[in-house]
C-alpha cells in the first residue's frame, strides 16, 4: 500500500499498483527503494487539491493492471497514428465540467498518467474539432487579443484553406 | 475620428468616443478603477503637453496596445488557459487526422488568441506535416516545423518554384509521399539529386496517375540508406529494385496487371529485412504464375495482407510466402463471378499459418449478404479473412481451424431479405473453452442458438452472454432462462454469470422475462444503447 497526501492535507491509501499508473509516483517510490506492499504507509508525494486527484484516482483504480505506455507507444504516438476515439468508460468518466476536465489533465500532466492525458486532450480536441475560432473563444470564455498585424498575418491564412 | 474631433474632445468624451470605436472591449477598461484612473491622467497630461493633433492617434494606439495587454491578461486568467503550452500542442495534433496531408486543420486553433497561436506555432511537431497545396502555407509551415523530420507530400505537377522551396529541407525528410505522377522523371527533373539529396529518407510512396502510361524506369538508381517503408501504387516494381537497405515494409498495388510473381517473390526476398508486406495483386495471366523458382520465398514476414479477386492468386502467394511464427495475417479475397466454398482454402491458410503455434482465444465471424469475415486473434498471432460477395461461408467449415483454446466468440450477422434468410446454427462444441459469447444480429437468434440453449453439448466454461440488436422474443427468454437454470445444477459447468442486452432497435424482451432471467444470473443487463462492447469479461 502507498499513502499519498494531496496539497490540502489529504491522505489517500491506494494500492502500489494504482499508484504505479502514475510514472511520476512510480518513479518516486523506486528512487526512494521504498518495497512494494509494505504495510507501514508510505509517502509518496505531495499533489494537487483533493478534488481532481479523486477522479484520477478513480481512473487509475478503473485501469489498473493494464499495461503501461512504453517508450516505443510514446515514439509512434508521436508519428501521428493519432486518432480521437475514447474509450466508453473513459468517455463517461471524462465527461465532466470544463473546469474539472482541465483540472485533471494538469494532474495527469503533472503525475505523468500519459493514457489519462491523452483521453483529457482528446475530449478537448474533440469539443474544437470543425468549430472556427470564434465558436471556440465562446466556448470556453476567450476574447481575441490579437494586435492589427496577427490579424493581417490571420486573415492571410485563412486563405491558405480556401486556395488548395 | 478625425484628428480635429479628437483635438476637441475632453478625456470623459475621448473615452466615449472611444467606447464606440472599440466597443466591448473599451466598456471592459471602464470597469477597472485603477488602471483607468491612471490611464485617464496620463492621457490628460499626453493631450495638455503635446499639441500636434497627430498626437492623438499616437494616444489611440496606446490605448490599444494597452486594451490588448488587458485582454490578454484576462485570457490567462481563463480556466482552459491554466493549461500549459505544451498541452495546447497536444489537443492541436489530435486534430490531425492520418489522412491528413498537411497541418491546415489546426491552422483555426492559432486564431483563437495569442496564447494559443503561440503555444501552438512555437511547437515544431505540429508543422511537420508539409504539401504543395498552397505555396505561403508551405513557407510557413517549413518555417515552423524548423529541425523537426518532416512528412513531404507532393502532388504533381509540381510548381516550378516548389523545389527551390523544399530543397533546403530536404536535409530534414523522412517521408515522402508523390500523387499523380506520370513518370518518375517527373521527381528526379525537379529534385535531381533525389534520392541522395534526402539521407533520412524512411518512408517512400509512391501513387501513378489514374490515366498515365508509366514508364518501366528505375526509379532507384542510387541506394537510399535509410529507406524502411516503400508503397508503390500503380507504380511498376522493377526487377532490378532488389536491395533498398534496411526496408522492412512493402506496399504494392499493381494495376497494370503485368506483375510476374517471381519479380515479387524476388524482390521480398531480397530485402532481408523485410517484415510486412501489402499486396494488392492480381495475375491477370496465367502465365504470370509461372514460376522459376525452385522453392518458397527465404525470408519469413511477420504480417502479410494479401487483396487479390482470385483464388489461384491467393493460394498462389499463401504458398510461396512464408510467416514467422505468431504472424499476422490477413486475406482479403473479392470474388466476383467465381464462386468458393471458405472451405476450399480454409485448410490451405490453416495448416500454413495457424497449425504451429496457434493458440487463437478469440474468434469473430461476420456474416452479411455482400461481406463475410473471420478473425482469429490471440497470442499466437491474428487471420483476418474476409470475402465477399460470392463466398459461402458455413459453420461446418470452421472445424478445420483451430478453435480449442478460444475463450471469446462474437457473431455479428446482418439479414436483409426477411423472407428469405435463414439463420445457420451456432455449434458451441466446436468453441470447447468458450467464456463469452456476443451476438449482434437483427433477427430472431432462437434458431441460430438453438444448439447452444439446448445445453447439448454444453460449453461447460461459458460466464458471459451479450446480445446487440436482437430480437428476443418470449421463446428465445424462456430458453435462455431454462438455459441459465439447468446449467446451475450441472456441477461441471460454470454457473451463467452476467447476461448483456442492448437495444437501438429490434424486439426488446419483456420486463417480465427479464425479471426471470435475474433469478437464474448474477448479473442482467437490459437497456435501450447504442453503445456495446464485445469485451464483457
Amino acid at each position: 500500500m502507498v499513502l499519498l497526501v494531496t496539497s490540502d492535507n489529504k491522505n489517500f491509501v491506494v494500492d502500489r499498483e494504482v499508484a504505479d499508473r502514475s510514472v511520476f509516483v512510480k518513479n518516486t517510490l523506486e528512487a526512494r527503494g521504498l518495497s512494494i506492499a509494505t504495510p507501514p504507509m508510505l509517502n509518496g508525494g505531495c499533489f494537487e487539491l483533493t478534488s481532481p486527484f479523486l477522479q484520477v484516482l478513480e481512473y487509475c483504480q478503473h485501469h489498473r493492471g493494464e499495461p503501461l505506455p512504453t517508450t516505443d507507444d510514446a515514439n509512434a504516438d508521436e508519428n501521428r497514428k493519432r486518432t480521437t476515439d475514447i474509450g466508453e468508460w473513459d468517455r463517461k468518466f471524462i465527461t465532466v465540467d470544463h473546469e474539472m476536465l482541465f483540472e485533471i489533465i494538469l494532474a495527469a500532466n503533472y503525475l505523468d498518467i500519459k493514457p489519462l492525458l491523452d483521453v483529457g486532450c482528446k475530449t478537448i480536441g474533440n469539443m474544437v474539432k470543425g468549430k472556427s475560432p470564434e465558436e471556440v473563444r465562446k466556448l470556453f470564455d476567450i476574447v481575441n487579443d490579437f494586435t492589427p498585424e496577427e490579424e493581417a498575418q490571420i486573415k492571410k491564412e485563412n486563405e491558405w484553406a480556401e486556395d488548395p | 475620428m478625425s484628428r480635429e474631433v479628437a483635438q476637441s474632445l475632453s478625456i470623459s468624451d475621448l473615452l466615449s468616443a472611444l467606447n464606440k470605436k472599440f466597443g466591448w472591449e473599451c466598456s471592459k477598461l471602464r470597469k477597472i478603477p485603477l488602471p483607468l484612473k491612471f490611464f485617464a491622467s496620463s492621457l490628460q497630461s499626453e493631450v495638455t503637453n503635446k499639441s500636434e493633433p497627430q498626437q492623438i492617434d499616437s494616444l489611440e494606439a496606446t490605448v490599444q496596445d494597452v486594451l490588448r495587454v488587458i485582454l490578454s491578461l484576462r485570457n490567462i486568467l481563463r480556466p482552459v488557459n491554466r493549461m500549459p503550452p505544451e498541452i495546447l500542442s497536444h489537443v492541436a495534433r489530435y486534430l490531425i487526422e492520418d489522412e491528413d496531408e498537411d497541418a491546415i486543420s489546426i491552422v483555426p486553433l492559432t486564431h483563437v488568441c495569442r496564447y494559443w497561436r503561440e503555444s501552438i506555432i512555437s511547437t515544431p511537431s505540429n508543422w511537420t506535416l508539409i504539401s504543395n497545396k498552397n505555396k505561403d502555407m508551405t513557407a510557413a509551415c517549413l518555417q515552423r516545423a524548423k529541425a523537426a523530420p518532416l512528412e513531404i507530400t507532393l502532388w504533381m505537377p509540381l510548381d516550378p518554384s516548389f523545389p527551390d522551396i523544399f530543397a533546403p529541407h530536404f536535409q530534414t525528410t523522412q517521408a515522402l509521399t508523390v500523387r499523380c505522377m506520370s513518370t518518375f522523371d517527373e521527381l528526379t527533373n525537379a529534385f535531381p539529386n533525389f534520392p541522395q539529396s534526402m539521407p533520412t529518407l524512411r518512408s517512400l510512396e509512391l501513387f501513378r496517375k489514374d490515366d498515365a502510361d508509366w514508364d518501366q524506369s528505375d526509379p532507384f538508381r542510387s541506394f537510399v540508406p535509410a529507406l524502411e517503408r516503400l508503397q508503390l501504387i500503380g507504380v511498376s516494381l522493377h526487377p532490378s529494385m532488389l536491395r533498398l537497405g534496411t526496408l522492412t515494409e512493402f506496399t504494392i498495388r499493381d494495376s497494370e496487371f503485368n506483375l510476374h510473381l517471381d519479380t515479387l517473390l524476388d524482390f521480398m526476398e531480397g530485402n532481408h529485412s523485410l517484415e510486412r508486406a501489402t499486396l494488392h495483386v492480381y495475375f491477370v495471366d496465367l502465365s504470370l504464375l509461372d514460376s522459376e523458382r525452385k522453392s518458397p520465398m527465404r525470408n519469413q514476414l511477420r504480417y502479410l495482407f494479401i487483396n487479390s479477386s482470385d483464388l489461384n492468386d491467393t493460394q498462389a502467394l499463401l504458398s510461396n510466402i512464408p510467416l514467422q511464427r505468431g504472424a499476422d495475417l490477413h486475406v482479403n479475397l473479392s470474388l466476383f463471378g467465381e464462386y468458393a466454398q471458405l472451405s476450399d482454402f480454409l485448410p490451405d491458410i490453416s495448416a500454413a499459418h495457424l497449425s504451429d503455434p496457434p493458440s487463437p482465444t478469440f474468434f469473430q465471424l461476420g456474416h452479411s449478404p455482400d461481406r463475410k469475415r473471420i478473425i482469429l486473434d490471440g497470442p499466437g498471432g491474428k487471420l483476418s479473412f474476409s470475402g465477399y460477395p460470392m463466398l459461402e461461408v458455413s459453420f461446418e467449415d470452421l472445424t478445420v481451424l483451430p478453435l480449442a483454446n478460444v475463450r471469446g466468440v462474437h457473431l455479428h450477422y446482418r439479414k436483409v431479405d426477411l423472407d428469405t434468410w435463414e439463420p445457420p446454427v451456432f455449434y458451441p462444441s466446436y468453441f470447447p473453452a468458450l467464456e463469452t459469447l456476443t451476438v449482434d444480429c437483427n433477427a430472431d437468434v432462437l434458431d441460430f442458438l438453438s444448439v447452444l440453449l439446448s445445453n447439448s453439448p454444453p460449453s461447460p466454461s461459458l460466464k458471459t452472454i451479450g446480445f446487440l440488436n436482437c430480437d428476443l422474443s418470449e421463446d428465445f427468454m424462456t430458453g435462455l432462462t431454462m438455459f441459465a437454470s439447468e446449467r446451475r445444477n450441472i456441477p461441471t459447468s460454470t454457473r451463467l454469470h452476467r447476461v448483456q442486452i442492448i437495444h437501438r432497435d429490434g424486439v426488446f424482451p419483456s420486463a417480465a422475462s427479464i425479471h426471470r432471467l435475474r433469478e437464474h444470473v448474477h448479473i442482467v443487463e437490459a437497456r435501450m444503447d447504442d453503445k456495446f462492447s464485445t469485451d464483457l469479461t
